[in-house]
Parts: C-alpha cells; sequence; structure tokens
C-alpha cells in the first residue's frame, strides 16, 4: 500500500523537504550533562552523610589528652582536658590535616581547570598544537594533584606519628575516628574521580598527538573537559568542608 | 573522528563567546586565598567561620561551573540537568535533619539487672525497648 493512499495530502512544492529543527544540545553533551547530574547526587550524598555524623557527634568525642571516642566516665580527671564535638582546624592535637598543603593542591588543580578550557578553545579556533600543549599541561598538573594527594595519605597513615587526641595507635587511618574514616572516605571518592579524568585527559592527549582535535572535532574534548571541571568544582566543596571548617 | 561527530557539532554546538579565563583563574586564586586567610582568623567563631566559607565556595563553584563548564552559554536545557538534580540532593540532605536534631550524648543506658534483654533482645520487645532510655 502506497503512503498516499493513507495520507491522501499534497504538500506544496516549497514543503517536500521538511527542514528538523536543530536539537539544542548533542546527545553526547546531553549524557554528560545527565551523568553529572548523577555525580551531584552522589556527592551530595556524602556531604550530607557528614553533616549528620558530625553535628550528631558527642561533645565529648574529642580530646587533647584521649584518644577519640573514650567513654568520658573512663577519664579520671576531666576538667583538665578539653573536649571538642569534631577535631577543629588548626588544632594540632586533634586535627592531623595539613590546610597549607590542601590549599596548594586545590591552587592546583583549579590550574588544570583553566588548562582544559584553554585546550578546548585551542581546539575550537583550530590550533592543534596549543591543544596538545595544553592538554599535556593539564595532564601533568592533574597528576601533580593526585601525587600531593597520595604523599598527603601517605603522611597521614605511615609517615608521621600524631598525637593521642588524634588516634590511640599514633597514625591517622579510616578506622580510628568517625572523622578519619569520613576525610578517607570523601576525599578517596574524590581522589578516585580525578584519577579516572588523568587517564581520559591522558587517552585525549594521545589523540592529539595524531592531530585528531580541531574546530571540526572537539566534542569528546568537550564532554571530558566537563567532567574534569566538574571534579574540580566538588574539590572547591571538599576543601570548604572538610578541612577549613 | 567520525562523521557522527561531525554531524552532532554542526546541529547541537553554539560558538561560545570569546571568555577571558585567565581573569576567572586570578578570581578563583584571590578566593582562594580569602578562603585560607578567612578561616584562619575566624576559627573562634564557628557560625562566621561557617556563614564566610561557604559563600566563597559556592561564588567559586559558581564562576567554575558558569565560566569554565559554559553553563553561561549554553540553553535552558542545562538548568534542566542542574535544578532537579539539586532539589533532589538537598531534599536528601534535609531528610537527613532528624538524625542531626537527635542528640545522642544525651541517651541514658540503663543496664538491666539480668542479663535476659542482651541475650535474647528480639524475643523479649518490652527489655529490648527499654534498653536505651531516649
Amino acid at each position: 500500500m502506497s503512503d498516499t493512499a493513507i495520507f491522501p495530502v499534497t504538500l506544496p512544492a516549497s514543503s517536500a523537504k521538511p527542514v528538523a529543527k536543530a536539537a539544542p544540545v548533542t546527545p553526547g553533551k546531553l549524557a554528560m550533562w545527565l551523568f553529572l547530574a548523577t555525580e551531584i547526587m552522589f556527592f551530595t550524598g556524602l556531604i550530607g552523610s557528614y553533616i549528620v555524623l558530625r553535628a550528631g557527634s558527642p561533645p565529648t568525642a574529642y580530646s587533647n589528652k584521649y584518644s577519640p571516642n573514650t567513654p568520658i566516665s573512663a577519664i579520671p580527671n576531666p576538667e583538665e582536658v578539653t573536649f571538642h564535638k569534631w577535631p577543629l582546624p588548626y588544632d594540632n592535637a586533634v586535627n592531623p590535616l595539613s590546610i597549607d598543603l590542601t590549599a596548594v593542591n586545590t591552587f592546583i588543580l583549579i590550574c588544570s581547570s583553566v588548562t582544559m578550557v584553554l585546550a578546548l578553545g585551542a581546539a575550537q579556533r583550530d590550533d592543534k598544537k596549543a591543544t596538545t600543549r595544553y592538554l599535556l599541561m593539564t595532564m601533568l598538573i592533574g597528576g601533580t594533584f593526585l601525587g600531593v594527594q597520595v604523599f598527603e595519605y601517605y603522611q597521614l597513615m605511615f609517615g608521621h606519628l600524631y598525637p593521642v587526641g588524634v588516634s590511640a595507635t599514633g597514625h591517622f587511618r579510616p578506622n580510628v575516628s568517625l572523622f578519619a574514616s569520613c576525610f578517607f572516605t570523601m576525599t578517596g571518592f574524590h581522589g578516585t574521580h580525578v584519577a579516572v579524568g588523568v587517564f581520559m585527559i591522558t587517552c585525549c592527549f594521545l589523540q592529539s598527538l595524531r592531530g585528531v582535535y580541531g574546530a571540526r572535532n572537539f566534542a569528546s574534548l568537550e564532554y571530558i573537559g566537563l567532567y574534569w571541571h566538574f571534579v574540580d568544582l566538588v574539590w572547591i566543596i571538599l576543601f570548604t568542608v572538610v578541612y577549613l571548617i | 573522528m567520525s562523521d557522527h561527530h561531525h554531524h552532532a557539532e554542526d546541529h547541537g554546538h553554539h560558538e561560545h563567546p570569546h571568555v577571558n579565563y585567565m581573569k576567572i583563574f586570578w578570581m578563583l586564586l584571590f578566593l582562594t586565598l580569602a578562603e585560607y586567610f578567612y578561616a584562619m582568623l575566624t576559627q573562634s567563631n564557628f557560625a562566621l567561620l561557617v556563614l564566610g566559607l561557604m559563600t566563597l565556595a559556592l561564588i567559586k563553584a559558581s564562576l567554575v561551573g558558569y565560566y569554565f563548564m559554559h553553563v553561561k552559554f549554553e540553553g535552558k536545557w542545562v538548568f534542566a540537568m542542574i535544578i532537579p538534580a539539586c532539589v533532589l540532593a538537598a531534599i536528601a540532605v534535609l531528610a537527613l535533619v532528624p538524625d542531626i536534631a537527635r542528640d545522642r550524648s544525651q541517651d541514658e543506658l540503663i543496664i538491666p539487672e539480668d542479663d535476659s534483654a542482651w541475650t535474647t533482645p528480639a524475643t523479649d520487645s518490652i527489655h529490648s525497648a527499654n534498653i536505651f532510655k531516649i
């Protein structure tokens, strides 16, 4: 059966070839944004749990003279002890985190976000050399962030001996306190995201060496850039919530 | 790259206006330094610390989102991705607020005179319900 038998409509000549309205977004970019929406939920879940655990922590959970969560009944001279609900920043007796080091690392990650967006801009201008150069810089700077985080983890878990208010064993490991498990969970998941990002940027860099990216082909670079900036954005929040507050 | 990508870019990509990314970078650097010193100076006042630092962090996050992620130059569709996720995430956190309000330090542990409540909590509902007096 022919189409005219079903729809016996004669179209005017001008509309014989209907023009499709361009979609406002490519499927790839839409998929990446949907993925990022799930990531927003994921990290909010982590940060929300952290807020609940911190707010619900007993006022005597941390002290300058006893290990975390020592029962108040087991402390013979509580009036001589300074108690905390949660380890405060800059208080070395209960908080082992280095704000100076992490502030520098935050700056490093911001730098990598800038080089990533410059790589995309170079690709859009069809400047293949600059694209490769900026991608290499992003890869190296992202790797530096990871390296600093690995160094920080090593110092916390093995390299340093901390006061008893930080940990009964002297090492800051995920099992020593609620603060430690929250810290390693949040920064660990973020670090994993950074590692995945560095891997993808390395793949982009290898592709750029072959001259793949240019003014007509930068979609994958844009999608990976979105992911990378999101990871940077999450770190800005995590740095504030975990380290500074 | 494949023709598919060319096609996708032709129909879906909007040329972004020129952005001075270095200017955004310097703003982010300035805000990071501001956070660092603000945290140092307002340690004694927790409310001021949280309010100031979260404001600075949200400004920084907005700069990254608006300019680096090009949210400013995308269509309205991008907010259909961001806003529901943020609203649902906020609801998820708010749903946890009752757990925050409950001050566990005020829970009084009542130790039963015999061991029955500890050994058979599931079979003796009266004992198991009275272990913690809230």
